[in-house]
């Protein structure tokens, strides 16, 4: 991710993030140490089961998980060199609303069930691109048509229970993009939708993006997802990031043992039928219950004791980076 | 072998007010053969979950029959029902929610002892152990904890010892591992096929994830919108599938390979009709690309096409 | 890193739910307090609460009255403790009345749902549409003025709101998975009813009974207020309340002295309430 554009200052740069709550049976990290940088115009696919702090880092980035909720938030979060964590409330919104776009799970939560359709989306033009009423609907209804809602003027004058899950999640994307924001933050847009649908949302976000050149962060579980869409992955575990790289690279050449383990449990259709998957044994680990060690290491093929003792932090080969003292298909790593 | 399972003309239909009804399912014929694992693959709304508690009579179909072993279930109530009831079990989709938080595990598993009569206690707790040390739990860690202090790969392993405890001839598991973490879901799919060895199970799998079902199924039935769209053995159905439906929903699934290009999505654009009001004809022609005006009219039914492969469409792929 | 991993610390260690248990203490030893001196009210050396002592009447509270004496020159002390009693009595049986009748209806209702749930939320509408206080005067008034037939009448007020908070649970764990894979073993309605579906309604009936217990005391002493509760001269708080309005420009402490006590205890049942409803969800304990 740091290995292209280089010449050009980050988007959007992540320095430390950290995300703590605090429980009953003690301080939970959610997340620990994140750092990424992304480019203009790029898409990053964030990658981790339930529990990796996928969702919590990036909603922390934008102020949604934060003091309010009882959370602790740590580290540098520079915006086009703004840094997002020293802005007032007031700021935030503001950049929020036009600059940065997000589409989350669930759009019947996402949308407001009792405004209309066109006046959610025209809202954002309303309050920050200072449009009135007329131009505000009238653009709401381009919008509708832009993201492929056949008869978007009647639509515009729908409520969102009035519509599919697809046509729901259709409509948030235009909310997201009615600004025309720089960031688009998509958090598992299609996990709540159909295999049939998810592909056609999926194209939509991919043509948006590359139409108006913005930057994407594709959250997501489904390695298939990634594979398919982001130029860059960060795989998640256990609240840090494991490894980062070029979506081809993540894929051909994993280098730490979770992402390996991860592609090999996979069934594939082109695997015979009843072929053995190759499981990953163990579950991910307690948060709350933290070792001293590679939190994969319970689980880990390659582990030896320097794993259970050490926690390895990413370090960049080239332009790519992993947290593993055995990373895979490296000269003095196991299996070289 | 023998057919374990005939659905026969299986009609689902829930009422939601106003005078309108869901076809969750229509017409539906469907076997499945003693020792086999068939995989019943559909979107939401397909009606795959319906058939499932259908057959269960869980609650009994609006009409068609259900042999299981001969007999007609449809047609059995009370006591007789609840007789056969150990013999067909399932495993659902959400683990924890298939699981009393306020019981202990122990009790969960014996529960299905219990209720078939099996009142000696040493007895039971001897059953309980040999199950949870064949799908995996360490009965003396997991004996007196409660659900909610397991993970969802855990309580799905609770989930099927609860299952497997009465020895059923078959288990029909409802999207058993779609709720699971990417890391988990092979342990899953693997212990499942143990089980299935190991008791000499029949399975009926329903999932909407292809993968998992060409990795498990011999055989796989396609619903769409109420519908069976195709069924054939496993490796064919994949290899070169007959209805244009499976063919678009094998266009959809993300592979997880950057080098696979995103090919065609083989649909028209436009989001799947409600089941409130199915289409006419071929329930699939309002997203079909190949689709005449002969669809509209006419239904499509189900007709073998080659051995052991059947299709319900007036054009399909494979001649 | 450190400055962080210290601001995290100390967000933890001033959770909201350590501030949040502490201040629970108080109404709970509070309602302790109540509960253990209305059971041994005979046995610490209280004067008779009925004992008259016209002379001392509508004394404030002194070192040999601590909280005064009343219209008639009764001990406030021992009244109210002795209140405490009847009150806790009508307050705990009335509910408890109440929830067994209403959960049971409520139960089938959700369960069974279709005509057994028309005719129970018909039921319930009914009993309802009653103006309760108007309900529970007549019952007092035409069987006659009892603790039996005080907690009785009130504890027929208490069946609609147990019922449905039974019913609207149970809708909630009928459609659990565990209900249908119970089915699916062959379990009979009445094992499920009362194996998988009840226990995960008691918790919540029990944190609700706590605040029924609050406003039971409340309605038996809006019924002593209008002279249809608990007969003299066995004392309850609202008796004591009702009593005291006579003179509460000369001698205030007593009408307000059984009214802070009331005040007092269903502000804790409340509390508490809500501390044993977050308490009994296995879930949330498990955080």
């Amino acid at each position: 991710m740091s290995g292209q554009a280089k010449s050009q200052a980050p988007l959007l740069s992540v320095r430390n993030a950290e995300v703590s709550f605090s429980t009953a049976r003690g301080p939970l990290r959610a997340v620990d140490g994140v750092s990424f940088d992304l480019h203009e115009g790029r898409t990053l696919g964030i990658v981790g089961e339930s529990g990796s702090g996928k969702s919590v880092l990036v909603r922390s980035l934008i102020g949604l998980v934060g003091a309010g909720s009882g959370a602790g938030v740590a580290g540098q979060v520079l915006f086009e060199g703004r840094d997002l964590r020293g802005l007032s409330p007031r700021e935030f919104r503001g950049v929020l609303g036009t600059e940065i776009g997000i589409v989350f799970q669930d759009p019947m939560t996402s949308l407001n069930p009792v405004m209309k359709i066109g006046r959610q989306i025209g809202e954002g033009l309303r309050l920050n691109r200072g449009l009135d009423s007329k131009a505000a609907a009238r653009r709401a209804v381009e919008l509708l048509s832009e993201v492929g809602i056949p008869e978007p003027e009647r639509r515009a004058r729908q409520y969102p229970h009035e519509m599919s899950g697809g046509m729901r999640q259709r409509v948030a994307i235009a909310i997201a993009i009615a600004c025309a924001p720089k960031l688009l933050i998509a958090d598992e847009p299609t996990t709540a939708l159909d295999v049939t649908v998810q592909r056609q949302i999926l194209d939509l976000l991919q043509r948006e993006q590359r139409q108006r050149g913005m930057a994407m962060i594709l959250i997501t579980h489904d390695l298939g997802v990634a594979a398919g869409r982001a130029d860059d992955i960060m795989v998640m575990y256990a609240g840090r990031a494991v490894e980062a790289a070029a979506t081809r690279e993540i894929f051909r050449s994993p280098r730490m043992p979770y992402t390996e383990a991860l592609l090999r449990s996979l069934p594939r259709l082109t695997d015979p039928t009843h072929s053995r998957l190759s499981a990953i044994p163990g579950r991910p680990p307690d948060l709350a219950r933290r070792s001293g060690g590679c939190s994969f290491a319970p689980r880990c093929s390659y582990r030896t004791t320097q794993c259970d003792e050490q926690q390895p932090v990413l370090t960049w080969e080239a332009s790519r980076g992993y947290a593993c003292f055995h990373p895979r298909g490296v000269e003095g790593g196991v299996g070289a | 072998m023998s057919d374990l399972l005939a659905i026969q003309n299986l009609v689902v239909e829930y009422p939601v007010g106003g005078g309108r009804h869901v076809h969750a399912v229509s017409d539906v014929t469907l076997s499945v053969k003693q020792g086999e694992t068939l995989g019943l693959v559909g979107e939401s709304g397909s009606g795959k979950s319906s058939l499932a508690r259908a057959l269960l009579q869980l609650p009994p179909p609006k009409a068609g029959a259900v042999l299981f072993d001969g007999q007609d279930l449809t047609k059995m109530r009370g006591q007789a029902l609840r007789a056969v009831r150990p013999r067909l079990q399932m495993i659902f989709q959400d683990p924890i929610a298939s699981l009393n938080p306020r019981r202990k595990v122990s009790e969960i598993i014996a529960e299905p002892l219990i209720v078939s009569g099996v009142s000696d206690a040493a007895e039971r707790s001897r059953r309980v152990r040999a199950v949870m040390e064949a799908v995996g739990l360490d009965p003396d860690l997991v004996w007196n904890r409660r659900p909610h202090e397991f993970s969802g790969g855990q309580c799905q392993r609770i989930a099927i010892a609860r299952a497997l405890v009465l020895e059923p001839s078959l288990i029909v598991c409802d999207e058993p591992v779609s709720a699971l973490d990417v890391s988990i879901r092979a342990q899953i799919v693997n212990l499942l096929e143990d089980m299935k060895a190991r008791f000499g199970l029949t399975l009926l799998f329903i999932a909407h994830d292809l993968a998992v079902v060409k990795s498990v199924s011999d055989r796989v039935a396609v619903m769409y919108l109420g519908r069976l769209c195709e069924v054939a053995d496993s490796d064919s159905l994949f290899a070169t599938p007959a209805h244009p439906y499976t063919a678009a929903l094998m266009a959809a699934i993300p592979v997880p390979d950057p080098d696979v290009p995103l090919g065609d999505t083989k649909l028209k654009p436009g989001d799947p009709p409600s089941p409130l009001d199915p289409p006419s004809g071929c329930r699939f022609r309002t997203r079909c690309p190949h689709a005449q005006p002969r669809c509209a009219s006419d239904v499509p039914p189900l007709r073998a096409i080659a051995p052991g492969r059947e299709v319900a469409c007036h054009f399909p792929l494979v001649a | 890193m450190s400055a962080s991993a210290a601001k995290v610390a100390a967000i933890a260690a001033t959770g909201p739910r350590r501030r949040w248990r502490w201040a629970l203490a108080l109404p709970l030893g509070w309602l302790l307090l109540v509960v253990f001196l209305a059971i041994t009210a005979d046995w610490i050396g209280l004067p008779d609460p009925s004992a008259q002592e016209l002379i001392l009447r509508r004394k404030p509270p002194s070192a040999e009255f601590l909280l005064g004496t009343d219209n008639l020159g009764r001990d406030m002390l021992s009244r109210v403790i002795y209140g405490a009693r009847t009150s806790l009595i009508v307050g705990i049986c009335a509910p408890f009345l109440g929830f067994l009748v209403g959960g049971a209806i409520g139960m089938s209702a959700g369960y069974f749902r279709g005509k057994v749930d028309l005719l129970a939320v018909g039921f319930i509408d009914i009993l309802l549409a009653f103006p309760s206080l108007v309900l529970a005067l007549t019952f007092t008034a035409y069987l006659g003025q009892s603790l039996f037939n005080v907690t009785l009448a009130l504890g027929i007020l208490s069946i609609p709101a147990a019922a449905r908070v039974s019913r609207a649970n149970t809708l909630a764990w009928a459609n659990r998975d565990f209900v249908l894979a119970a089915r699916t073993v062959g379990a009979s309605d009445w094992r499920i009813l009362t194996r998988e579906i009840l226990p995960n309604l008691l918790p919540p009936m029990f944190a609700f009974w706590l605040v029924a217990i609050s406003v039971i005391i409340v309605a038996e002493g809006a019924l002593s207020f209008l002279g249809l509760g608990i007969p003299a001269p066995q004392p309850s708080w609202g008796g004591m309340i009702a009593d005291g309005r006579e003179a509460l420009d000369v001698a205030p402490h007593t009408a307000l002295i059984p009214a802070a006590v009331m005040f007092a205890t269903v502000l804790s049942l409340n509390f508490v309430g809500d501390m044993v409803r977050n308490m009994v969800d296995p879930r949330r304990s498990a955080l």
